[in-house]
This record gives C-alpha cells, structure tokens and sequence, in this order.
C-alpha cells in the first residue's frame, strides 16, 4: 500500500495525483495512439463508437452526474449538433474545421435556452420535462421537410481539413481520439476550477450553494449549455460515422441508453462516462455472441437486446449503484490492501437526519 | 466593521407570526447570542438575514446598506456567511472541496480561461488552496483534508461546515446552533473557537444556541425570543435572570 506524501499544493490541483498515476494514463494514451497499427477496420471504428458516445457521455456527466440534473434529452442535442454540423457543411459548404466548433455552440444555445427553462425543476418534472424535449426534437427534425431532409434523412460529407481527406478508418479514428482525450481535459478542468465546484455544489445542496454565492439557476444553465455543447461535439462526429443520419436514429431510446451509460459506467466521475462508453459499444458484439449459443426462439425473438439492457441496469442499481468505475475502485483497494480488505470500508454511514431541509 | 440591523422585521406563514416586529443590532467584533425556546423563530431570524424569507415589513441592515436589495446568492458579497442547523456540506466532495467552494465568492465567472486552465487559473487555484490551508490549520482539520464529507463523524462535519464558512473570509458569520449533536469535549473545543473567530480573526459572530454554558462562556450580548417577539437582552446572566425569559421556557405567567 502506498501513501500519498503531499510537498505542494500543486499536488491538490495538477491532473495527475502522481508519478505512478501518469505513467498509466500516458500508457493508455500511447496504446490508444499506437491502436491503428495492430487492429483491423472493423475494431478501430468501433473504438471510434466508444470516443464518440464517450464525448456524449462526458456532456450527460456534467449535467446529471455533477450537477445533478437527470436528462433523458441527451440524444436530442446530439441530434441537433449532428444535423447543424450535416447541414452547416453540405448546404452552406463551410469548412469541416469551422462547422463542428459551430454545430457545437449552436447545440450549446438550444442547450443554455432549454437549461433556463428546465432549471426550475427537480427529480421526476425535469427528467419528464427533458424526455418531451427528446421526442420534440426528434419530431421536429422528422418534419423539417427539405431542410433537415424529414424522415429521408440527410447524407453525410466526408471530413475534408484544410484539403486532407479524412477518408480512412485509422484517421477517422484519430481524430475521435484526440477530440475525446480534449473533452477529457475540459471536462477535468472544470472540476478542478470554480465552477465544477459550483456544479457539485448545487447536486449536493442547493440552499449551502446558494449561501455561498452560487447563482443557482445560472449554473444550472451553464451544467445544461456545456452538457448540449459536448453532445453537439459528438453529434457531429457521429454523423461521419454513420454517414446518412435520420430522425430515428437518435430517438428517444438514444437518450435513454446514454442515461443508462452514465448510470452502468459510474455516476459522478469522468471514468464512469468513459466505461460507460465501452460497455455501450461493445455491450451490442457480446450479446450477438450470446445469442449463438442460446435456442433460437429466443435469440431471435424482438425484445432480447431490450431485455437484456434492462437487466442489466437492474443489475448495477441492485448491487453497485456506484457502477463498473465503482467496481474497479473495490478491486483496485482490494489488492492495496490485500489481505486486509473488509467489505465495510465502502459501507456508506446513514446520512445524518435532516429535517426543516429548504429546497 | 460594520453593523447589523434588524429594524422591525415581521414575518407570518399563513396566519402564523413567525417573526413579529422584531429588532436588534449586533456590534462589530463581537459574539451576539439569540436563545429561545423551539419554535422561536431563531433560524427564521437567520433565514431573513440571509435572504431565503422577505420579510413582510421592516429593514435588515448591513454597514449602513439594506440587505432586501440583494438575491440569495448575493448575501455572500455584503460579507456575510452562514452555517446550518441540520448540516448542509457538499456530501459527495472531500472536505477539501468543500472548503474550495467556499472560496466561491473570491472569484470570476470566467469558462474559457477555467475550462483550458490558462495559466491564471492555477495562480487562482494556489490562493484559494493556501486560503483553505489557513483555515483547515485554524480549526485543526488537518486529518481530514481528503476524505469525502461523507464519511466524516458528525463533529468533524459540523467543524467543517464553519471552515467553509471561514474560507469565504466574511466580516460577520452567522451560526444556527454549533453545538447541537457535539460531544461535552467538543462543545468545549467550539467555545474556543469561537472566542478565537472573534480575538484572532476579528469576525463578528451572531449565534442561535440552546447550550446556556456555550452561551455563557463567549456572548458578549444575549437577546431571548419567544414566538417571534423580543423578550430581552442585554449580558447573559441579566437574560437569565429576567422574569418573561424564565416565563418562556418553564411556562407559567408572563409578567
């Protein structure tokens, strides 16, 4: 077991907690990099699936898992970020490089709009308020005749950054990683300054946050205008990837498989969205390996995948509500400790009663 | 240092008089005690203060300025902090982070420079961390630093709640019952504290306390309520040994 010895403040505020810890994480960085040169196609693109929705996951972090506000809408900007970043480049024909950073503030802005609205409301009314906007959203779009293409869909350009053609699957994949290793810093970064603080804060009690100066229903809007921005980001990157984007395919049932991401990656930490992520992407592959080996009435039959995403989620809030993140902070204390580790050490105490609470 | 005026505040919920025609002043630099019995209306008191509650009439003054202006969030800015009665911490952030919140009102809204970390911010980061430092040191918190509030024992909480108080640097902080829930040893360790608030650091300090040793080792002034109204103030014992005080909390016949 290793103690932490801390010199310098610095050690509170820099991103790594040590040597050992930086070593890993530019480890990963480095596989990451070096992925194109052993694995195929096929993986590379679906790696590119888990940077993707792990951008769009890190968004729903900040809004549900920082700030506290639960958003079944998520699907819903990054429809927005994918159809403004589509239509930005094939109508007005503004460059790649221009087009995503501005699908990206336009999602921000329906964002911050939906985010003044909704702020006011807690628990069930906001995920209710956010689950209508999910499917105006995709109503909207579905009925935007020529403009959005309605339920045609629309085609996606290719990815063209001053004159190189990101055609392949290995730049493809590069460009997600390093869009996704950004949104990891930002979203690091914000937790690490002011206004993270102010988000975490009004999660954990708005009436302390708001004694200490926390415009409550400003920040609130904030959590929800960078949440769109990240979705918008992702959006956009996910129209390439698909390459034709229609209405449907960012439905209600979108949003509700990225709440369930957060949810099964680990609520309130960045590594949680990045699990989450993979086990989204990936969740779909092993199921279709399971399915071989199960009777084909029920393999075949329609709700299976349904199924089996709901028991799953069952599963986590059951027994590790603190998710697959969760998980791995358990194993990792396990071998730190080993042999004295006890159950107890994440044993939560009773929270102390609170009475008079003032909402 | 600046004064703190109550001027004729009333406040009713529904038909009940929470608060009635009630004033007070508090002296800079000084530990002002309000007792009174349940439902006194001691924390509604606070909540006025603090803006959570418009009065219905009359003024709150702070320095000369009228509190009534300013939002809830805003109240921070005239210099003013605040604990709760029933513990209101950031339960899921180290108490570090707590007390970093704290340093809120030290600070711009400022996303591009947060969100990039330009070199500002860590200039920024280094002063707010030496500002809890400070504090953690002042009340002896320096096991604790790391560990989520949540799993703190409740004395530690309570402590903790004041230093995110503390960091805020205010001029006057105001305490809803510091002692209840504490151990006799760590009521005696808040008496400290709170002398020390006072003489070390110059804070004014308003309390609502039911503990009459607490209240009769650091108030200066004691002011006794009783259904919103004004029963009687003056020093400690004088409020004790007033006649409609001692009516209020063993019953019997007002005088």
């Amino acid at each position: 077991m290793r103690v932490l010895f801390r010199k310098s403040y610095k050690q509170d505020i820099r991103l790594f907690r040590d040597r050992t810890q930086a070593f890993w994480y530019l480890l990963f960085l480095c596989i990451a990099l070096a992925a194109p040169l052993f694995l195929d196609g096929y993986f590379l693109d679906e790696l590119s699936f888990v940077y993707i929705y792990a951008i769009a996951g890190l968004g729903l972090m900040i809004l549900t898992g920082f700030s506290g506000q639960v958003s079944f809408g998520q699907a819903a900007f990054v429809a927005i970020g994918a159809y403004a970043h589509t239509i930005l480049l094939s109508r007005y024909g503004v460059p790649w490089i221009l087009s995503l950073p501005l699908a990206a503030l336009i999602t921000g802005l329906v964002g911050l709009a939906i985010g003044r609205i909704c702020g006011r409301m807690h628990g069930l009314y906001l995920a209710i308020a956010t689950l209508s906007i999910a499917i105006v959203t995709e109503r909207l779009i579905g009925g935007g005749g020529d403009f959005t293409g309605g339920h045609r869909g629309l085609p996606v350009p290719g990815i063209d950054i001053f004159g190189i053609a990101i055609d392949q699957s290995w730049k493809t994949y590069l460009l997600n990683l390093a869009l996704f290793v950004g949104a990891i810093l930002m979203t690091r970064n914000l937790l690490r300054t002011r206004s993270g603080r102010a988000l975490i804060a009004i999660r954990d009690s708005e009436v302390s946050a708001r004694s200490l100066g926390t415009n409550v229903a400003f920040y609130k809007a904030y959590a929800f205008f960078l949440s769109a921005v990240f979705a918008g980001l992702a959006g956009g990157l996910l129209a390439h990837a698909f390459y034709y984007i229609t209405p449907e395919t960012f439905g209600m049932g979108e949003s509700i498989r990225l709440l369930l991401m957060i949810v099964v990656g680990g609520i309130g930490t960045i590594h949680g969205a990045i699990f989450g992520a993979f086990f989204i992407v990936l969740l779909p592959t092993v199921l279709s390996w399971v399915k071989v080996l199960l009777p084909g009435a029920i393999a075949t039959s329609g709700g299976f995948d349904s199924l089996a995403f709901g028991m799953i989620l069952l599963g986590f809030i059951l027994f590790e509500p603190d998710g697959l993140y969760g998980r791995w902070v358990k194993i990792h204390h396990y071998f730190n400790v080993f042999p004295m580790y006890k159950r107890r050490s994440f044993q939560r105490q009773k929270t102390f009663l609170k009475t008079e609470r003032l909402k | 240092m600046s004064w703190l005026e109550v001027e004729n505040v009333s406040l009713a919920f529904g038909g009940l008089k929470a608060v009635d025609n009630l004033s007070f002043s508090v002296e800079p630099g000084k530990v002002f005690t309000i007792i009174g019995p349940n439902g006194a209306g001691k924390s509604t008191v606070f909540n006025l203060i603090c803006r959570i509650y418009d009065p219905l009439e009359g003024d709150i003054r702070f320095g000369g300025e009228s509190l009534l202006g300013a939002r809830p969030h805003e109240v921070i800015n005239h210099g003013i902090a605040r604990t709760f009665q029933n513990i209101e911490l950031f339960e899921h952030a180290s108490l570090l982070d707590n007390l970093l919140i704290g340093r809120f009102r030290h600070g711009r809204f400022s996303p591009l420079s947060e969100l990039f970390f330009l070199p500002g911010q860590l200039r920024q980061e280094l002063e707010h961390r030496r500002k809890a430092e400070e504090v953690i040191e002042f009340l002896d918190l320096e096991g604790y630093r790391h560990a989520r509030v949540a799993d703190l024992p409740y004395g530690v909480r309570k402590k903790t709640e004041m230093a995110r108080a503390l960091v805020a640097s205010p001029e006057i902080l105001l305490l809803d019952e510091p002692s209840s829930g504490l151990t006799t040893e760590e009521t005696d360790d808040t008496a400290f504290v709170i002398e020390d608030i006072r003489e070390d650091l110059g804070i004014t300090v308003v309390m609502i306390e039911h503990d009459m040793k607490l209240v009769n080792k650091v108030s200066d002034k004691v002011l006794a309520i009783n259904e919103g109204r004004f029963l009687a103030t003056g020093s400690a014992s004088e409020v004790q040994d007033d006649p409609d005080v001692q009516a209020a909390y063993l019953g019997g016949e007002a005088a």
